[in-house]
Formats: structure tokens, C-alpha cells, sequence
């Protein structure tokens, strides 16, 4: 299971350019666990890998000798339809999950970037999620019980396998974003739902981001459910990835049974307005797209920069059309993708040759003014020599001596992804 | 207690922040949970957070052990105090302190009601979802300490689903802030391993809470069946039909019994078991649901399938059902509530065992519970002047509570472990899982002053309750 010397361990495993000596595949959590014993005596740095689709995320390994790689252990453990309930490996990709729980009408409420790489561990260590957060949650809300082996090789789980539980300390919530620095998760349990019966898509589009926020903020303020709501300054499905002047976009999707998504789709005219510049029913192929594309915006298309921003709804117009001019100022276009419900503002800037302190001072501007309002700006992909400079994760106030002990306590040597996490962690 | 100490959080706090006097403080000597009686030495109810900070910051200094409490409505002794002399009351912490209607939150005040959060934005068509059956007294810190939940958390979710943030005086004095105001904070999720410690993490001061939109409309069904198992066979049936109700809950014939003679709603005292089961959402989509409920129904043998006429009766079907507690007076001098999970699949397996243990120890249990998500609520009846009864109702509890474990379900899904079940966790968590929840505690509450003698057995001393370890006479 462990990979022989010498070979160059594939792209998968780089982290940051940094290669690790070793890759070991382990297949049952017995074997997690040894491994995990024998590094933590070696002081050996470890990273746990999926299929290495958001290795970009988090700061410049401190140091990194072997990778974990997570994707043997993939089986159903255990799946009760009827209860709602799935338990499965951390290594399942949330694709094999999805169409496991699809033969029973159901789902995991979840639609994360890239399905097919993305597994069950990394979802819940990076905290992955897309569109449908507004209407569904983040794997928090789904995650009910998790087994994780510490970095000294003791296996211990938190929650249960069933939907209600308050025994004990809520582990479950503690691993969702720990970036794998406590633990590596090994196993699983998810509360699930019925995959909605039908589903539609509507494109609304408006001459300024404050129209299009405008108009978000009335559909969350009515009686509308929306199970996605996107408000862009591109269209996925227009061919050029130029913007329009200062269009954007809403992308409103409804699911449920067929009455309520007819009933929603007649109304939504009346509930955002009259500003609009226009509005139009998806067909089912456009549908499709635009969903995975609003899906894999995070991770797609090629970027100089990328951050997340975490704001109140109500900021997010004027904050994506500062942004914006502030991008152009320095010729490097921004694409922004926000989960107008949500106050989560993707940016994306493009432009090869923009010089590393423009992009720095843009990092700095999106740090002064999400953190003027209590939000965050955390950035997400960056070249690895900029990373330490524009401290990716930001600052966590007061609240860090508390991690760093939370750190240093289950984690003492300091093995598990070092450097990769908030403060250094 | 020492005068000085004494003197000193007179300072803090001010006279009217002080409980000294012996029949004043013996108020505070349980919960819900009314099997176990402590009388604290002293409470003193802050009137803001920089107050908690200082006295939890003396007594810190002072090696003096305290523990906190909202409304003292808990069901498992989690403000009990056990070897912690000073009690700090959240009561005075009784303020909303922000509403955010566009961005859909609220920061309130730990010692803020929970009923008085959706009040307040019930006007703008908002709410706070988590509703415990205890809603009109219960606070908004007890409900972050227990993560308690409530009938309608089926669809909704649990407190932790709804809390955005937390300000906590940490066992230490200093004062953190936890998550935010906005969805995604970097760093730790330590407001989620916050919430549901039960006040073992420190002493929540004030939460920012995330408001739901009112549903457009409401139905609610009392299904009315001969015997339980019909009813259960119901609840598999919606379950796997794809409707996600808003409330799904059994009452038995005893229960049913009770609330009628203290509500007069209308039950049939003559049923083996109803089901109110409530969905909501956009009106449009009510219709087709009522349908595929009442031939679900049907199809299990209901006698009767009644639809709330309007909002006055919904509401008062749901006033009978939170007060079913209070009911249950009427037909015991004391009762106890236990609070086991089982998957929703295994809930005819758990009334049957239930019957088996009622009949077994000799006691009355009644039966109301959230069948949607396979949490029960047994009450165990008793009379605390008979030893004997009451020694049986705990190993009656106990003995629920395994066959719960052994079919693969917890000790407790919204009430806590407290005290009442400390003695049990070792059935559903290894040394090695306590191990780490011990140390979890450490990196918050180094010196277990916060709290103590709470949720995690003492390696070794295994306690185990056969009868009231501190009873105190009223």
C-alpha cells in the first residue's frame, strides 16, 4: 500500500509544488490507524488526500512527507432508506453517494464543486458546498455522525446514526471545516432527503448589481422558496466570457413538487419587479449546465486569484460592483458568483500579468472592507510564493489561542497538514 | 460561604444581583429533572456580560466552582449544582439586542425567552424555528447549552442549525466570540462543539440567531388510530413517501387521557394512539401532500383523519401537545421524562419494549413523543414519598434507555446527559471517545471550575443513581 521509492508520486498528491517522499494507500481504518501511530512516533508530516481536487485551498505546507491517500476507503457502510440515514467511508465520492442514494429517490443535500473528485472526508474538512445551501444547508446540518482517527492512531467517533442526538460533545460539527488538522476523518453518517421531484431554472438579468441585489432581497423577503439563488456578473451560458457593461445576472431555481414550482414561477414577476432587464424559463440542457457551472465556478476556468467572501446579504450589490472597479483598475477582470441568499461571494480575477502587489492590495481591499462590515475574505487560490504574504485564511480575532490549544491537543507533534490551516495551524 | 467571596460579587454584581437568603436560593435547587436536589450556596444574576466576566473572573481566581442557568426548564440536571458553589443566573441578560429583517438574523441575550425571539418578528412574517415544548420559559442560553430541539425540528433542524454566532465568558473571564454574523467564519467551528456542551464550555452571553420565513400556510391532521402500531406504520409510510413534515408526533392512550381532561380539545379518549402531523410550505404544494397523507393514513387502518379548521384550532391542537407534560399531573404526583433515540424504523420495536419495562417494574408510562425523528419521550410515573417507587422508576429509565442503544439509536436526542445519564455514556461511547471529550473540555474549561460533575464520567467512579443522591427538604 505504500508507494515504492523513487517513483514520482502523480500531480494528485502536489501540494504547493511540494511533493511528498511517500504515498500510502490505505484500505481499512485499522490500517489508517497505523499508519497515523507510526508517523505520529517519526514526527512524519501527513496530509490526507481525496483525488486532490482542492489541494489549492489553505497556506504552503510546513512541512509535508506523506500523503494520505483516502480514495480505498469508499464502501457503504451501512444505508437504511427507510430511516434516512447513509453511513459511508470517507473516501466515497460525493458523485458515488449521490447516485447510491439516487436509486431510492433520495440525496444528500449537498452540491459541492467537482462530484466526481470530490469525496465524502473533504467535503466535510474543507466545508464544500454549493448553490443549494440556501434552500438546504452545509454538510453541518447533514452530518450526524463521524469516526475519525487522531493523530497518534486512536480511533474515536462522535454523534450517532440517528437524525436527533445530543450525547456528548458534537464532534461532528468540530471536524466540519478543520481542514484536516484534527484528525483524519475516516467514516461518515448523513441524515438524507428526498431528491425533489421536479425542478426548474429561471435567468433574470438587470442592468446594475444593485437591480440584480435588489431583486434577490425581495425573493428572500417573500414567500418564495427558492432552492438556489445566484446572482452573477457573467452568464454561464453565454459563450463570451466578456461582461456585458454592467449586467448581471439572477439565477433563481425552484424544486419541489410540480404545483409549488408552477405556482412560484408564475409569481416570480410580481414579487422582484418591474427592473429587470429580462427574465427566461431554462430548458432542461441549459438547466443543467448552468447548474454545474454555478456548481464548479470555486474550482473553474483559470484565475490569478480567487477568494471567497462571506458578507451580510444585504452587502453584497455594492460590494460586487466596488469590487469589480476596483478589478478593472488594476486589469484583472473579476467573475463574481454570489449565493445572494447566503452573503457568499465568489471572485475569480483573471489577467496573467498582473504584478504581484496589485494583486496583494486587491486581497487588502477585499480584507478592509469585508471585515468593515464583520465578514471575511478568505482566499482560495493564489500562487503558492504569494500565499504566506497574503495570509490566506486572514485573521480569526480573539477566538485563535482557543484553536491553537484545540490544535495542540489533539494534534501535539504537529503532524497533521502543518502550516495549512488559520494562524499558521 | 466566606464573607469575602461573598463581598466581592455583592461589588460586582450589586445587592439586587444577589440571591443569599436560604428560601430564595432553594428555588434553584433542580430542574425539570426533580429526582436530584442541590441547593447552590449563592446565586448571583449579572446584569451584563462585562458582570459575568468579572465574577466568573474572581471566581476563577478564587478555585471557586460555578454553573450557570437560563430558566431551570432542562430535563437532565444540567444546572444542577454539584460541587459548585456559586450559581450565576442568566435571567438579567433579558435583551434583544439587534434585528436584522433583510438579513434575516437577530442577536439576543442568553437569558432572552426563546418564545420572545419569534415574537418579535412575527410581525415581518419571521421566526425563530426551534420551538421546544417549553418555549415560554425556556432561554435562549439553555436552549445553545442543551442544542435543544422541539416538535417541528423534524423539518427544521435543531438549535445548532440556527445559531450564527455565540459571545462566551469563558471559564477564565475573558470574553470570545464564536462564528459571527455572517455564514462562513474562518477557523474552527468551536460555536458548533459550543453548542450542546451544556454549559460545560463557558457561559454563553449572547447569540446572534438565524430568523426562518413564517410558512405561507399550515396543515395540520389529528390521525386517529386503534392502536400504536397502526400510527407507527403511518409515520414509516410518510417517511418514505418523500414528504418532509413539519411535525410529525405519537401521543398514546394515557397521554391522550390526560390532556383531554386538562384541555378538553377533543381527543377520543377511547384511542389506542393519534398522530398530529402538521406540513407547511408554499400553499400550492399543501394540497397534493394532504392527499397522499390522509390515503397513508387510510391505508393503516385510521378510524378518523381530522384537518385543523384554522389557525385558532392548529393552535390550540399544539397547545394541548406542548403542555402534555404539564397534563400529566393530573394523574401522578412526579414524573420522570426520559428522552432516547431510535432510528425512525425501530420505533414499534421501542413502545413494545417500553410495555415490557412498564409492566415489569410495575409503573404507569405514557407515551408523547417526535415520531418523525424516532425520539421518545416515556413518562415514568411516580410518587417520590414512596423509596421504593422511586428507586424503580430510575432503573425502569435505564432499562429504556439500553434498549434504546442496543437498537442502535442514544441516550438522549434533545434533553441532554447532564447528571440524570452520565452514568450511561460508557453504553454508546468508547474510553477512548470519552478520553477526547475530556480533553475537549480542557482546551475550554482547563480546571473543570464551569460546570462540573457534568455529561462525562469520572474514569473509575462510575457514578450510578439508584436513588436521589441530594434530596433537599422544600
Amino acid at each position: 500500500m505504500t508507494q515504492a521509492a523513487g517513483h514520482p508520486p502523480s500531480p494528485q498528491f502536489i501540494i504547493d509544488g511540494q511533493a511528498p517522499e511517500t504515498v500510502v494507500y490505505p484500505a481499512s481504518i485499522e490500517e489508517v490507524s497505523r499508519l497515523l501511530k507510526e508517523a505520529n512516533e517519526h514526527g512524519r508530516a501527513i496530509s490526507p488526500v481525496g483525488h486532490g481536487a482542492f489541494l489549492h485551498l489553505g497556506g504552503v505546507p510546513k512541512r509535508y512527507e506523506q500523503a494520505l491517500c483516502m480514495t480505498g476507503l469508499s464502501a457503504i457502510v451501512d444505508y437504511q432508506p427507510t430511516d434516512m440515514t447513509i453511513t459511508v467511508g470517507a473516501g466515497m465520492s460525493l458523485a458515488q453517494l449521490q447516485a447510491i442514494l439516487g436509486e431510492n429517490g433520495q440525496w444528500l443535500p449537498l452540491d459541492p464543486p467537482c462530484l466526481e473528485r470530490a469525496t465524502v472526508g473533504g467535503v466535510i474538512a474543507a466545508n464544500l458546498n454549493g448553490p443549494t445551501r440556501f434552500s438546504q444547508g452545509t454538510v453541518r446540518d447533514f452530518l450526524i455522525g463521524i469516526k475519525v482517527v487522531r493523530a497518534d492512531g486512536t480511533l474515536i467517533k462522535g454523534g450517532g446514526q440517528v437524525v436527533k442526538n445530543v450525547a456528548g460533545y458534537d464532534l461532528p460539527k468540530l471536524y466540519c471545516g478543520s481542514f484536516g488538522t484534527l484528525g483524519v476523518i475516516v467514516e461518515a453518517t448523513f441524515m438524507i432527503r428526498p431528491r425533489p421531484e421536479a425542478q426548474t431554472t429561471l435567468a433574470l438579468t438587470f442592468s446594475s448589481a444593485e437591480k440584480a441585489g435588489e431583486a434577490a432581497l425581495k425573493l428572500t423577503g417573500s414567500d418564495m422558496q427558492p432552492f438556489f439563488l445566484e446572482l452573477a456578473n457573467f452568464s454561464p451560458l453565454s459563450s463570451s466570457r466578456d461582461q456585458q457593461g454592467d449586467a448581471y445576472c439572477l439565477f433563481v431555481g425552484f424544486a419541489g413538487m410540480q404545483e409549488e414550482i408552477d405556482d412560484q414561477r408564475n409569481h416570480l414577476r410580481d414579487v422582484v419587479g418591474d427592473d429587470i432587464g429580462s427574465i427566461e424559463e431554462l430548458s432542461v440542457d441549459e438547466a443543467q449546465t448552468l447548474s454545474q457551472a454555478l456548481r464548479d465556478f470555486p474550482v473553474s476556468g483559470p484565475a490569478t486569484l480567487r477568494c471567497k467572501v462571506s458578507l451580510q446579504p444585504t452587502q453584497l450589490a455594492t460590494f460586487c460592483s466596488d469590487l469589480a472597479a476596483e478589478a478593472r483598475r488594476r486589469y484583472a477582470p473579476a467573475r463574481l458568483l454570489a449565493r445572494a441568499g447566503n452573503g457568499i461571494l465568489y471572485a475569480a480575477f483573471e489577467g496573467d500579468t498582473v504584478p504581484d502587489d496589485q494583486i496583494l492590495s486587491l486581497v487588502d481591499w477585499i480584507r478592509v472592507h469585508a471585515t468593515g462590515s464583520n465578514g471575511f475574505g478568505v482566499v482560495e487560490e493564489i500562487s503558492s510564493a504569494l500565499k504566506e504574504r497574503a495570509n490566506v485564511w486572514g485573521s480569526v480575532g480573539k477566538a485563535f489561542p482557543l484553536m491553537q490549544r484545540l490544535k495542540d491537543t489533539l494534534d501535539p507533534k504537529g503532524i497533521l497538514n502543518p502550516g495549512r490551516f488559520v494562524g499558521g495551524i | 460561604m466566606d464573607q469575602q467571596v461573598l463581598d466581592r460579587l455583592y461589588d460586582i454584581v450589586g445587592p439586587d444581583g444577589v440571591v443569599a437568603h436560604k428560601s430564595a436560593r432553594s428555588v434553584y435547587d433542580c430542574d425539570g429533572y426533580t429526582l436530584e436536589k442541590a441547593v447552590p450556596e449563592i446565586v448571583v444574576l449579572p446584569h451584563s456580560t462585562e458582570e459575568v466576566a468579572a465574577v466568573v473572573k474572581f471566581l476563577n481566581r478564587e478555585r471557586i466552582a460555578f454553573v450557570p442557568r437560563g430558566a431551570g426548564t432542562g430535563l437532565s440536571g444540567g444546572c444542577l449544582p454539584v460541587e459548585a458553589p456559586v450559581m450565576i443566573g442568566t435571567s438579567r441578560l433579558n435583551k434583544i439586542v439587534h434585528i436584522d429583517l433583510l438579513n434575516r438574523y437577530v442577536v439576543a441575550q442568553s437569558g432572552v425567552v426563546n418564545l420572545w425571539v419569534s415574537n418579535a418578528v412575527k410581525e415581518q412574517g419571521l421566526q425563530y424555528a426551534p420551538d421546544p415544548s417549553s418555549q415560554q420559559a425556556c432561554t435562549i442560553g439553555g436552549n445553545i447549552a442543551e442544542n435543544s430541539g422541539g416538535p417541528h425540528t423534524l423539518k427544521y433542524g435543531v438549535t445548532t442549525n440556527h445559531v450564527l454566532g455565540l459571545e462566551v465568558v469563558l471559564p477564565d473571564g475573558e470574553i470570545v466570540t464564536l462564528g459571527g454574523t455572517v455564514e462562513d467564519v474562518p477557523g474552527y467551528d468551536l460555536r458548533g462543539i459550543t453548542i450542546g456542551a451544556e454549559g460545560t464550555f463557558g457561559i454563553v452571553t449572547q447569540a446572534a440567531l438565524k430568523l426562518t420565513r413564517q410558512p405561507q400556510a399550515y396543515r395540520t391532521f389529528l390521525a386517529v388510530f386503534e392502536s400504536v402500531h397502526h400510527a407507527t406504520q403511518t409515520v414509516s409510510g410518510i417517511i418514505a413517501s418523500g414528504i418532509v413534515p413539519a411535525a410529525l408526533e405519537m401521543m398514546d392512550t394515557l397521554i391522550i387521557q390526560a390532556i383531554e381532561e386538562a384541555f378538553h380539545f377533543g381527543f377520543p379518549t377511547d384511542a389506542g394512539a393519534v398522530l398530529i402531523i402538521e406540513i407547511d410550505g408554499l400553499a400550492a404544494s399543501l394540497d397534493p401532500q394532504t392527499e397522499r397523507i390522509q390515503a397513508i393514513c387510510k391505508h393503516n387502518k385510521a378510524r378518523e383523519v381530522r384537518i385543523a379548521r384554522d389557525d385558532a384550532e392548529r393552535m390550540a391542537l399544539w397547545k394541548s401537545r406542548k403542555r402534555a407534560f404539564g397534563a400529566i399531573g393530573r394523574l401522578s404526583p412526579n414524573y420522570c421524562t426520559q428522552d432516547g433515540v431510535v432510528p425512525r424504523t425501530k420505533v414499534p420495536d421501542i413502545l413494545q419494549r417500553i410495555t415490557e419495562v412498564s409492566e415489569k417494574y410495575q409503573l404507569r408510562i405514557a407515551n408523547v413523543f417526535h415520531a418523525g425523528d424516532g425520539n421518545i419521550h416515556p413518562i415514568l410515573m411516580y410518587d417520590e414519598r414512596n423509596a421504593d417507587e422511586t428507586r424503580r422508576v430510575v432503573q425502569a429509565g435505564k432499562e429504556i434507555l439500553n434498549a434504546c442503544v442496543d437498537l442502535g439509536g442514544s441516550l438522549t436526542g434533545e434533553h441532554g446527559i447532564g447528571v440524570e445519564k452520565m452514568g450511561q455514556m460508557p453504553l454508546i461511547f468508547s474510553p477512548e471517545d470519552l478520553m477526547v471529550m475530556t480533553q475537549l473540555r480542557s482546551v475550554f474549561n482547563p480546571d473543570n471550575l464551569c460546570n462540573p460533575n457534568k455529561i462525562i464520567p469520572t474514569p473509575g467512579g462510575c457514578i450510578d443513581v439508584t436513588t436521589p443522591r441530594r434530596q433537599v427538604p422544600l
